[in-house]
């Protein structure tokens, strides 16, 4: 089985390559082939993009049928949930309309909807994250409150993890309309070993032209885009995080002013030289990104210790890479849940995580013996 | 693995036993609607109602773009030590937890009709029913429990050509109803009360004791099945309810409340956006529409069947 | 009634719908809007008449149809 696997995942691994970089060749493809190919896709959410490209090259009426209706569909959502995304951005304006000076902050999926950046093509929004002053969030809140936003009801103990402990107030949604806005102070949770300086990146953001908005500034939004990808998250199935970054890169690499050099000066002054260096290396070792050498020599000084890189080049591709559909694969479910509990290990000191975990336990096993046998 | 040669026809042309093999190894291929459905499904138990209820349907070369792959599963190796669980999924992902092996069929089959609606954006997906006579289709919008399938499903066995119990699929832009006949699942008194409505009707064995009580399911008509690739033009809408001792009533509704009524009934009317509400419009401006109450089934399929004839 | 921005279909009351019909041929402010709500039977104007536009007006805000200037 692990010689087996490991041909099954080089096959999968050769026909995503094809299907992120040329259009052209998918048309070529055999029906299992590109039956495999959407499956791939779908499943770290690349589909919506690699439809977009297919109409851009002008193929996707070369596809069959049953492939164009499948990936008509996604289009149908993704165009639905950026809709839905702008609305919430300007109905949040009009709900601030009285607090000008409040700056409202665009990150993530707003941000490259309001720049109509290349890798937002496809994509399927999530929720409105807006980067607030911190000592601004709570009188926000308020406001929101006040115009029809509620504040999701959490258990006391959730709450207070959110408020104190990581970077968010509990996520808003408003009574009328089902999208989640989180409203940040800092790109990282409070207690998470990298403190990169909140009053840095909020004071250096961009206005969006005819709009309330700013954004975060090139460096700083593909910094964050890194830093969510290997520092907030268990890295499972997030392949689009990665492609979304290497976009990004080629896109300000080729209308930025210097930012090569804007962004690996920008990495070293908010201390997150670790999630550019390993952002850069995936992107180069899975989607064959092509950086600078110039800039791979100065991140490599932000190189973890010989073993740690030696675990995580194994551990990184099983978790962002999606298993084949049809065959369990022993070695990616060990790789994700060992990123899983690094995710964790990452987010908080070690006494809170103790804690955390324990209580989340705790509670789990408190309510199952309440509730008896069968309730899930 | 080795890739079934090319095959045509329909699956009754394989027989039970080629069938079974096929289905509980690499999968069969089986055309549903504008679907290519890809299923493999190693359950002994429920081959023969599987093979019955799925006779008709054209087969699907396995060298195909599926629409999905489902899969179906037992999960526990020592069926006298544990409670023996199936376990669904579809593109290797598992939607929900397992379920007891006696409702192996039910959980198949609300699991694909859960997989097309999520991957069916490309058309306006409605709540309805859909039937067809003389190239025209009636459209029986209603939510989960007013009956439309009980009623859909007598329908069908009455001169009408089933296109679906429950997804009206309109192609954006067109008033075509697209086909998608499947199974019929029907609930508690409702499997009776077609078994004496429809004698000829076939019917798979009940299940009990799922989330919705009762369940058996309905083979879809031969020739619905057959003409699965032809659409039809909508001329009626009847919003039905069945309601216990209430008399018949048809009334007609203006246009807008039609429009109001339809909307409500699209799962996916908000999604599609203004091509939805173009849509609505011209299939409610392009029919009649009725609301429709009823508590027998007989006066209800005669009331039906004067509308079409009256109408023309 | 389909709103482009929002997406969303409003099934409209004739006073809103007179409503939005007006203010898309022009601009008008608070008093004129209730002025044109006058029934035409010589009742005056009452706290209560200008209290439900305004309620009206504030909703149709919230949802995005019209604009405050």
């Amino acid at each position: 089985m692990g010689e087996a696997s490991v041909n099954l995942r080089a096959d999968a691994i050769r026909l995503l390559k094809v299907g992120l970089r040329d259009p052209a060749g998918v048309v070529a493809m055999s029906p299992t082939d590109l039956d495999l190919l959407l499956q791939l896709l779908r499943r770290v959410r690349l589909h919506g993009r690699f439809a977009a490209d297919l109409k851009q090259a002008g193929v996707f009426g070369d596809l069959p049928q049953v492939a164009q209706d499948q990936l008509n569909s996604v289009l149908v959502m993704a165009e639905s949930r950026n809709r839905v995304a702008l609305w919430e951005l300007n109905r949040i304006a009009w709900a601030m309309r009285d607090e000008q000076r409040v700056k409202l902050s665009c990150m993530k999926g707003c941000a490259y909807l309001l720049l109509a950046l290349p890798n937002a093509r496809g994509r399927i929004f999530a929720d409105v994250d807006l980067l607030i002053q911190e000592d601004q969030l709570e009188h926000v809140e308020r406001v929101l409150n006040a115009r029809g936003w509620k504040t999701q009801s959490l258990s006391a103990y959730d709450d207070n993890y959110y408020r104190r402990w990581t970077h968010e107030l509990p996520p808003l949604v408003h009574v009328e309309r089902d999208v989640e806005i989180d409203l940040h102070h800092n790109i990282v949770p409070r207690t998470a070993r990298l403190k990169p300086s909140s009053h840095d990146l909020f004071e250096n953001t961009t206005p969006v032209k005819g709009s309330r908005y700013h954004v975060l500034r090139a460096e700083d939004l593909v910094l964050h885009a890194m830093v969510h990808l290997m520092f907030d998250s268990d890295l499972a199935d997030k392949l689009r995080d990665l492609v979304d970054i290497e976009e990004m890169l080629r896109h300000f690499a080729g209308r930025e002013n210097r930012f090569w050099r804007r962004l690996v000066a920008r990495a070293g002054e908010l201390g997150l030289g670790r999630p550019l260096y390993y952002s850069l290396r995936y992107a180069r070792r899975l989607l064959d990104s092509q950086i600078p050498q110039g800039v791979i020599e100065r991140t490599d000084s932000w190189e973890p210790i010989t073993p740690i890189r030696w675990l995580m080049d194994r551990l990184v591709p099983l978790a962002l890479l999606p298993p084949h559909p049809g065959y369990p694969d022993r070695g990616a479910d060990l790789a994700r849940f060992l990123l899983f509990m690094r995710s964790h290990w990452l987010r908080m000191p070690p006494w809170l995580l103790v804690y955390h975990l324990s209580y989340k336990f705790c509670v789990t096993r408190f309510r199952r013996t309440v509730v008896g046998r069968g309730d899930a | 693995m080795t890739l079934d040669v090319a095959v045509t026809g329909k699956v009754s042309d394989l027989g039970a036993s080629e069938f079974s093999s096929r289905i509980m190894t690499n999968g069969l291929g089986i055309r549903i609607g504008p679907f290519n459905a890809h299923i493999r499904v190693p359950i002994p138990a429920i081959q023969q109602a599987l093979y019955c209820l799925y006779s008709d349907y054209p087969l699907q070369d396995l060298n195909s773009v599926f629409s999905f792959h489902a899969h179906l599963a037992r999960t526990r190796k020592f069926p006298r030590l544990y409670r023996p669980l199936v376990r669904f999924s579809i593109d290797g992902r598992v939607p929900h937890e397992d379920m007891p092996l006696e409702q192996a069929l039910p959980v198949l089959e609300w699991g694909m009709n859960l997989v097309i609606a999520m991957r069916s954006h490309c058309f306006l997906l409605l709540h309805a029913a859909v039937l067809e006579k003389r190239g025209y289709a009636i459209l029986l919008p209603a939510a989960p429990g007013m009956g439309k399938t009980t009623l859909c499903s007598a329908l069908a066995h009455r001169g009408w050509r089933l296109l679906s119990d429950e997804f009206g699929m309109i192609r954006p832009g067109t008033e075509e109803l697209v086909p998608v006949p499947r199974p019929m699942a029907l609930k508690n008194d409702s499997i009776n009360v077609l078994r004496t409505f429809a004698p000829d009707a076939v019917i798979s064995p009940p299940v009990q004791n799922t989330r919705k009580g009762t369940v058996a399911h309905v083979k879809p008509p031969e020739d619905s099945v057959q003409k699965q690739s032809i659409t039809a033009r909508a001329k009626w809408i009847v919003f039905p309810r069945w309601q216990a001792d209430a008399g018949l009533s048809l009334e007609p509704l203006s246009r807008s409340q039609g429009f109001m009524m339809l909307a409500m009934n699209a799962f996916n009317y908000d999604l599609i956006g203004e091509s939805a509400f173009r849509t609505v419009s011209k299939v409610v401006s392009a029919s009649n529409c009725y609301r429709l109450v009823y508590s027998d089934l007989d006066e209800a399929i005669v009331c039906i069947d004067q509308l079409a004839n009256n109408d023309g | 009634m389909y709103h482009r921005p929002s997406g969303k279909t409003h099934l409209l009351n004739d006073a809103s719908h007179h409503l939005l019909t007006e203010l898309l041929r022009e601009r008008k402010d608070l008093a004129t809007i209730v002025a044109e709500f006058d029934p035409g039977d010589g009742s005056v104007e009452t706290e209560q008449d200008l209290q439900r536009v305004r309620s009206m007006l504030f909703r149709l805000e919230q949802l995005g149809l019209i604009e405050r200037l």
